[in-house]
């Protein structure tokens, strides 16, 4: 499957239409494999789009995106199409309205071929805690793709479509990016407005797109980006021209930060090698390398899993049953229905972090936990603004390892909390952070992440798509299976 | 004999003169049918979100000024948690820690003529920002 | 505070159900236990922190948020909404009869 960028030429110049492009991408998923990276297949909405872009085309009147296929994470909502969050609980649930970022793309003349699978409202590692079964990684079906947005890398990586919405709370866009060798970004949180985004945790969850390049990225995020009305947290800030500039050589003097202890003490040993690559990449780019210390950097991990949880179990607080999504049977009681419909409907993961997020805010919790892990988070926060003072940007791994296998860590939750210890810290201070593929182990894909200081997404863009033009990584397909 | 002396607090509920309602553009029209004035943020649908109307806040700030209150110069919001069928999200976005509105008073005339006795000062602890659905 | 994990027994882990309006599978409970208390080891790392003087973080950025002008944006739509769920009438949402006690 070929980048956005090249298909935009394609259609531009006619070699095929943006309804032949769809109904191959359709094809296509006939003959499989699909990774089941999809939830949901839209082919009446995808034609009808794609036949008014091509009526555009025809006049001339195309913007960057027009005719160009997207996949959305089952998170976001689409109008008259079931958002089920992966979820039990919303397996019928069929929005009335479209999230914001959905509407955006749909203006900008895109194609929704069909909603992500994805881990059970966004919480998940490796989407193994999908109501609608695990997604299998391109590059190894018996291994996981990452999450909770594993379904829209696998489908990108997979071949299946060039491009597709996630969401990243604790790195759910980066870790399955990285795990899948694919780009994804993370914008600065605010940057990419949250209405119609299911909610798991308010001051953490942000929407970004997942493509085969850095490039690719930068033409959806600047659809994606803006305040928006409907979300009072998106912040009132110009969007920026994302791809001017993009091929433009590193401004000299550029400074990247790189934390070798951190690094050290997470990273798998057997990968370290790959990552040491990256940074000479870099210096060939022109930039220097300077080794920074975030000190609080390891409390991430327990800051992460306490305030999440928390602003989880009270954004799902409204899923009893009674005004949308499953509703248990019978119920004599009001008690019951609370009860039985969230027990029935909500999967373990969900409910183990709904539990623990009720803990932390109970009347014995609050001081201990909720209230100190916001003041742990304000000093990681200020970690990263000292470490800006010094470096224009910051390397490190978007995950410790090669992609596990499905169901490893299942018996083993805190494993898989521990595949997000790169990420998280990133989505505790609302920083925007880039991951991209940077090599392999044992056939696997490796990742790394650039991250900026908050609406540095323009400089992030352009380091990634440096990066890209003397690698090829992002070019490597999993063999056809 | 033990003298006692009465003290009563009152929790007043007042509805604002606003077109729209606190969190949602939908219409705050009295006496209206069940479940006609109440759009997606009411019924806490998946995804949507709650934004602050402008007036309500200004209306907030203006019975502060009126009573000589402390008016709060940021404004935090809580998410007050319980479960119960007319409660939409679950929680009440309510102000807890820092009310928009603090202290103040109000004077008013009692039966034995005494207006500016501090014994018919009411006074006011806290004014904030509620929603029920 | 440290006595949190000793006391992270069956008792305390049906009550935080109960908060949560989840009903365990009484079979499940020893898991539960076991899980929990993986996961409080976890979030205990921050407890050692002195953090007197820091300000909790309760949001990435501190800007001034958004005002909604007071309008009427939405329009009626009593009809889509009810339809989404699974036990409505023409003008409510049903749910089982709130009995009080008496006395």
């Amino acid at each position: 499957m070929e980048t956005l960028k090249n298909l935009r030429i394609a259609l531009d110049t006619g070699q095929f239409s943006s309804e032949e492009l769809v109904r191959q991408i359709y094809s296509q998923l006939d003959k499989g494999p699909d990774y089941n990276a999809f939830i949901s297949l839209t082919p009446e909405l995808a034609l009808a789009q794609a036949r008014a872009a091509d009526q555009r085309i025809a006049n001339k009147t195309q913007g960057l995106l027009t005719g160009l296929p997207i996949g959305h994470k089952d998170l976001f909502c689409t109008q008259g199409i079931r958002t089920t969050c992966a979820s039990k609980m919303l397996e019928n649930f069929i929005s009335p309205y479209n999230a914001t970022l959905v509407e955006k793309l749909a203006q900008a003349g895109m194609c929704t071929i069909g909603k992500m699978n994805m881990d059970e409202f966004a919480m998940g590692s490796f989407n193994e805690y999908s109501y609608f079964g695990p997604v299998n990684n391109p590059w190894d079906s018996k291994r996981a793709p990452g999450g909770s947005s594993g379904g829209s890398a696998a489908a990108v990586a997979g071949g299946l479509i060039p491009a597709t919405t996630g969401t990243d709370t604790g790195g759910s866009i980066r870790q399955p990016a990285a795990l899948c060798g694919i780009t994804g970004l993370k914008p600065t949180y605010g940057r990419v407005s949250r209405f119609g985004m299911i909610a798991f945790a308010s001051s953490l969850d942000c929407g970004g797109p997942l493509a085969r390049t850095a490039e690719d990225c930068a033409m959806l995020l600047q659809e994606m980006a803006g305040f928006d009305p409907r979300d009072s947290t998106s912040i009132q800030k110009d969007v920026p021209n994302y791809l001017l500039h993009l091929d433009h050589e590193l401004p000299k003097g550029l400074k990247i930060g790189r934390i070798p202890a951190f690094q050290n003490r997470h990273l798998s040993q057997h990968i370290q090698g790959q990552f040491d690559q990256v940074f000479r990449q870099f210096e060939h780019l022109g930039a220097e390398i300077i080794d920074i210390e975030l000190p609080h950097l390891d409390l991430g991990l327990s800051v992460y899993y306490i305030l999440a949880p928390a602003e989880a179990s009270s954004n799902l607080a409204r899923f009893d049953g009674i005004r949308y999504g499953h509703r248990v049977k019978n119920a004599k009681t009001l008690e019951e229905l609370y009860e039985r419909s969230r027990q029935e409907g909500f999967g373990e993961e969900v409910q183990r972090r709904i539990m623990i997020g009720s803990f932390v805010l109970s009347s014995q919790g609050y001081d201990a936990y909720y209230l100190q892990a916001q003041k742990v988070r304000r000093l990681i926060a200020e970690d990263f603004a000292k470490a800006f003072k010094q470096v224009d940007a910051i390397i490190c791994p978007s995950a410790p390892d090669i992609a596990p296998p499905i169901g490893e860590s299942k018996d083993d939750p805190i494993k898989a909390y521990l595949s997000d210890i790169f990420t998280l810290p990133i989505n505790l201070a609302g920083l925007p952070s880039l991951a991209l593929p940077c090599g392999f182990h044992q056939g696997l894909p490796l990742g790394f992440q650039i991250i900026g200081n908050a609406f540095d997404e323009k400089k992030l863009l352009q380091l990634g798509h440096q990066y890209q033009q003397v690698t090829d990584f992002h070019l490597a397909r999993p063999k056809e299976s | 004999m033990m003298e006692f002396e009465l003290v009563m607090g009152l929790e007043v509920h007042v509805q604002l003169l606003t077109l729209s309602k606190l969190f949602s553009g939908a219409p705050t029209q009295f006496g209206a049918a069940p479940n006609t004035q109440a759009c997606g943020v009411d019924l806490a649908l998946p995804g949507t979100l709650p934004v602050l109307n402008r007036r309500a806040l200004e209306l907030a700030i203006r019975f502060g000024l009126a009573i000589e209150a402390q008016i709060h110069p940021n404004l935090v919001f809580a998410r007050k948690h319980y479960f119960y069928p007319d409660l939409p999200k679950g929680y009440q976005i309510s102000q807890m820690e820092d009310p928009i509105v603090q202290s103040g008073k109000l004077e008013i005339s009692t039966a034995s003529g005494k207006k500016n006795d501090s014994n018919s000062k009411s006074t006011f602890r806290r004014r904030c920002r509620k929603i029920d659905s | 505070m440290n006595s949190m994990s000793a006391d992270l027994n069956q008792d305390r882990i049906l009550h935080i159900a109960k908060l949560s309006r989840l009903q365990l599978d009484p079979e499940k409970i020893p898991l539960y236990e076991k899980r929990f208390s993986d996961i409080l080891k976890l979030i205990q790392k921050i407890s050692a922190l002195d953090t007197q003087k820091i300000k909790p973080m309760k949001h990435p950025f501190e800007t001034p948020g958004f005002l909604r002008e007071d309008e009427i944006s939405e329009t009626p739509q009593k009809e889509v909404y009810l339809k989404l769920s699974a036990h409505s009438d023409e003008d409510f949402f049903i749910v089982p009869k709130v009995i009080e006690e008496q006395g």
